[in-house]
């Protein structure tokens, strides 16, 4: 199975430790995460955070599982056809 | 008003009855305001953290309100991991309150810091680091919510010691901060008509029955449509008592150690209705043969568990009373006499039973109590072969009456969950049915339940083993046992009596009758019954892990059996 690098923009409560619940969701799963990047939304509750994973087995469950997350507003999977 | 007594004022705000807990250092505040604000509200002081969470878990699951447990900062929030995980991994509704240092220190690994809020995150449905007190009473409203709303769940509060002692200056009402938070779905109309017309066109429906119509209180919605649709219905370890086991629909629990009819049943049925079950790997087997020629609905408040283990053909995220209430509206009565029969020649050619020979069995004390009982009492378990057992043979007719640790499968919350039980429910009959092993895990609430005079009966099956363990290394091990002889047993008659409980031994057959008739004539305090067991029996049917329902054991094997390769 080729290792698909996915790419998934979530919006989130901008929270103390949401950062550490979203990583849970990966590393229980044994995804490597590649890359993150957080924008807190100027003047907001909210960030984007834009997150590169590798190594995923399930993505549908990993989106489930993140959108189940309290402080997680939304879930967008992005190109997962590019190869790492 | 400091913050601690802004939080009493809330939980009283949301009806707490019972505080289960174990007082600390960070905690001094919250346990002074307990005093000081005059709360109705009562502390039940346990002798271990894990005995507090078990207590409130089985407070909620019999009672169908929230479980609330205080305890302190470091090894008090340390030791209530495991019960935070059990109510996780049940959907039981918790709200923990943990003491914390003060916020000063945080992070500098001050004396009895730790960091719970990290330490719990995977085992709660969400949690708190409380930094400021005016948001405490909003923060314990968000708890509450959160657990009892959507799938529920635990919820930890974490609360620093400087937090509960400054001065509250804010409202204590205020609303709700969860944006992202959604609990509450439509009902599919189209999935709907897909599920209606599958089940309405079926000759051989099956009705699967999870944990998820307890919570919703589905249990009507679910028994008039199986009567109408003439549907037999079988039930997960923690769906028990969403519908009554006597009913002639019921084919009681499937899976692992369920039934042979049940197991059979899914094995041919060409349409399986799965209602707030989420085909846990107990149940499914080997999921590329689990039930593979029916129409397949499922319906779950959970996104994440619908086609997680099993892919469907029809999906309805919602409530289960809301969606069964659609169902019902929309379904026109059916009969299905030739596959009721034929699942009634099954009950009759591979009924559940045990020799009632030579020794006394678990079977057969179990089946006495279902009886002395008319399957009406609150039951809880602790983990391994007695829980399998007590599945079996313990009819449990009502909801809310079983209380049993499936998902995580913890031993030692058994005797804990009756205690918490016995306080919601004073009047009825409350039954822990224990292992040896797992009972000394958490015996020392003994003496919660003796402060309490509650009158929980106590039954311990004692076969001198870790018996479900043994009988795997007996059957896929060459019998090698390992790390499971529980050689050292105190005398448990002695024990309770020590602590001021009832001892009474059971050591035969002969004398079951009037021991038990002694057992139930007490009620002035707990009653702990010792019961000699057959030291080597063996559950069946099994379906060996990983392999499929068809491949299910009925009799003990007379060949060699190949180590087992799925699930643990």
């Amino acid at each position: 199975m080729p290792d698909v690098l996915y790419t998934l923009t979530l919006q989130v409560r901008d929270a103390p430790g949401v950062l550490v619940r979203i990583a849970h969701v990966f590393a229980r799963r044994s995804c490597n995460v590649s890359s993150v990047q957080v924008k807190p939304h100027a003047g907001g509750i909210w960030s984007d955070m834009t997150i590169e994973a590798r190594n995923v087995m399930r993505i549908t469950q990993i989106v489930q599982q993140l959108e189940k997350i309290i402080d997680v507003k939304s879930v967008y999977v992005h190109n997962n056809e590019r190869k790492s | 008003m400091d913050g601690a007594t802004a939080l009493i004022r809330t939980l009283e705000k949301h009806n707490v009855e019972y505080i289960f807990g174990y007082s600390g250092g960070a905690v001094i505040p919250i346990f002074d305001a307990l005093i000081t604000s005059k709360t109705k509200i009562k502390f039940i002081l346990v002798r271990h953290e894990q005995g507090a969470l078990h207590m409130a878990d089985g407070y909620a699951r019999a009672s169908g309100k929230p479980g609330v447990a205080l305890v302190t900062s470091g090894p008090g929030a340390g030791n209530a991991i495991t019960g935070m995980m059990t109510a996780q991994m049940d959907s039981v509704p918790l709200v923990v309150l943990s003491g914390q240092q003060v916020t000063s220190m945080i992070g500098l690994d001050a004396f009895q810091e730790a960091d719970v809020f990290n330490m719990s995150m995977s085992v709660v449905k969400h949690n708190y680091l409380v930094r400021k007190v005016n948001d405490l009473p909003r923060t314990v409203d968000e708890a509450f919510h959160l657990a009892t709303t959507g799938r529920p769940g635990p919820v930890l509060i974490d609360i620093p010691k400087d937090v509960s002692s400054s001065a509250f200056t804010a409202e204590l009402d205020q609303p709700v901060d969860l944006p992202s938070y959604e609990h509450e779905y439509d009902v599919d109309e189209s999935e709907i008509a897909k599920l209606v017309a599958a089940w309405q066109k079926a000759e051989r429906p099956l009705i699967l029955v999870g944990h998820g119509v307890l919570i919703a209180k589905a249990e009507k919605e679910l028994t008039q449509l199986a009567k109408a649709m003439d549907t037999p219905v079988t039930t997960t370890l923690l769906g028990k008592g969403a519908f009554p086991e006597t009913d002639s629909l019921s084919l009681g629990m499937l899976g692992m150690h369920g039934t042979a009819y049940a197991n059979k049943a899914v094995v041919e049925c060409d349409f399986l209705l799965n209602v707030g079950s989420r085909f846990d790997d107990r149940i499914v087997g080997k999921t590329s043969e689990f039930c593979k020629n029916a129409f397949k609905a499922h319906i779950d408040i959970d996104a994440s568990e619908i086609d997680k283990m099993i892919k469907v053909d029809v999906s309805i995220r919602a409530d289960a009373q809301k969606a069964l209430a659609v169902v019902q509206e929309r379904i026109k009565p059916a009969k299905h006499i030739a596959w009721n029969k034929h699942l009634d020649e099954y009950r009759q050619k591979y009924p559940l039973q045990y020799d009632v020979a030579k020794h006394l069995t678990m079977q057969q004390v179990i089946d006495k109590l279902c009886q002395l009982t008319e399957g009406k009492a609150v039951v809880s378990t602790d983990v391994g072969q007695h829980q399998m057992w007590a599945a079996q043979f313990y009819k449990t007719e009502r909801p809310n009456n079983w209380l049993s640790s499936g998902g995580a499968g913890t031993m030692g919350f058994g005797m804990p969950a009756a205690i918490g039980a016995q306080f919601a429910r004073p009047n009825d009959t409350v039954i822990a049915i224990v292992g040896d092993g797992g009972f000394q895990m958490t015996e020392y609430e003994l003496a919660t339940a003796c402060i309490h005079k509650l009158p929980v009966k106590i039954f311990i099956f004692n076969n001198h083993y870790l018996g479900m363990v043994r009988q795997w290394q007996e059957l896929f091990y060459d019998n090698r046992e390992s790390g499971v002889d529980l050689e050292g047993n105190p005398d448990f008659v002695k024990l309770a009596e020590a602590y001021g409980a009832k001892g009474v031994n059971i050591a035969s057959a002969d004398e079951m009758d009037a021991k038990l008739r002694e057992v139930f004539a007490t009620n002035d305090r707990p009653v702990v019954v010792n019961v000699e067991v057959m030291k080597t029996d063996n559950i069946f049917p099994m379906i060996p892990p990983g392999a499929a329902l068809e491949d299910m054991i009925i009799e003990p094997p007379t060949t060699k059996m190949d180590k087992p390769t799925g699930s643990t």
